[in-house]
């Protein structure tokens, strides 16, 4: 592929850029709402929309991403309609982000599955800290196991998934954005 | 003098294979964890028998030590014998006309109650733990 620069300036570009990612971590929340759940525990999901996270994170800057989550995750609390899932999801989506982008300051390229599944334990203990929060008990801790267990698993899927997409994805958006 | 030999080529393998080890350990102890959770449970279970929305009996399965077996008669005839084991119950015999819930076999679970909907018989299990219930909730 010819390293072309595109015609727009540089912000428009990565805004376009970041807004597409949204609108595709959306689509891939809203569908695995749809999804019947693979384990009928509470809490355990795929969390596909992390794909997306774990994606930006290696084309955007922190800060880029962390904006990009948390409009992906009003918009989906909005879908949802639910005030408490928006709680769990903040809790949640921001501890994965945080854990992730620390990691991933060590961790690159073909390492991006230990970054998710780090990023899915801290997502799980995050959305246990808005349990305690709204029960007003530490007493849900005692699920933790369980999380850090499909947590390990789901955050290796997503990971693969984001290596993959990251290996096609990475000859078009390295043409549009100046790293 | 000879080199120590290298198994990982450079600092990102290493972390990554640092990171890789912990993870492994969490998973594990978790896994530890939940199996001896799991081992260790207490198993008491109460079966509380109902007829007509009316309790009959409540019998610890846990506490059974031998298989016994236990009628209930309608007052206006009809009858379900009720077979008690170790852990589980089951309606064994019935002259309902269906008799759905002889086929519902052993139940050992609170989620499968048995129930002869003719005679109005109910058989529910409870468990019996102090350990707390988990949300039944939808994270997003």
């Amino acid at each position: 592929m010819s390293p072309e620069r595109s015609r727009f300036p540089d912000s428009i570009t990565r805004l376009t850029s970041l807004s597409l990612l949204t609108a595709l971590s959306l689509a891939l929340f809203a569908a695995e709402s749809v999804l019947p759940a693979p384990v009928p525990l509470p809490g355990v999901k795929l969390g596909l929309a992390n794909i997306v996270t774990l994606l930006a994170l290696c084309f955007f800057s922190p800060g880029e991403v962390f904006w990009m989550l948390t409009v992906r995750i009003l918009l989906s609390g909005l879908f949802a309609g639910q005030l408490f899932g928006l709680i769990y999801s903040f809790c949640g989506g921001f501890a994965a982000f945080l854990v992730m982008a620390i990691v991933r300051r060590f961790l690159t390229g073909r390492f991006l599955f230990l970054t998710s599944i780090c990023g899915a334990l801290a997502h799980n203990t995050g959305q246990l800290f808005a349990a305690a929060l709204l029960f007003g008990s530490f007493s849900v801790f005692a699920y933790l196991p369980v999380l850090v267990l499909s947590g390990c698993i789901t955050g290796l899927f997503t990971g693969l998934c984001a290596r993959f997409s990251q290996k096609y994805l990475n000859p078009w958006l390295s043409r549009f954005l100046q790293k | 003098m000879k080199h120590p030999r290298r198994f990982f080529h450079n600092s990102i393998e290493r972390r990554a294979a640092l990171l890789a080890a912990f993870l492994t350990v969490l998973a594990l102890s978790c896994a530890g964890i939940l199996l001896y959770g799991k081992i260790h449970a207490p198993k008491a279970m109460l079966a509380r028998i109902y007829l007509r929305g009316e309790l009959l009996a409540a019998v610890d399965l846990s506490a059974v030590t031998e298989p016994r077996l236990m009628t209930v008669t309608l007052p206006e005839g009809g009858s379900n014998t009720i077979r008690i084991v170790p852990g589980a119950i089951a309606v064994i015999e019935a002259d309902c006309p269906d008799r759905l819930c002889v086929q519902c076999g052993y139940t050992d679970s609170p989620l499968r109650p048995v129930i002869c909907l003719p005679h109005g018989l109910l058989i529910q299990l409870e468990a019996e733990t102090d350990a707390p219930r988990a949300p039944d909730a939808v994270s997003y």
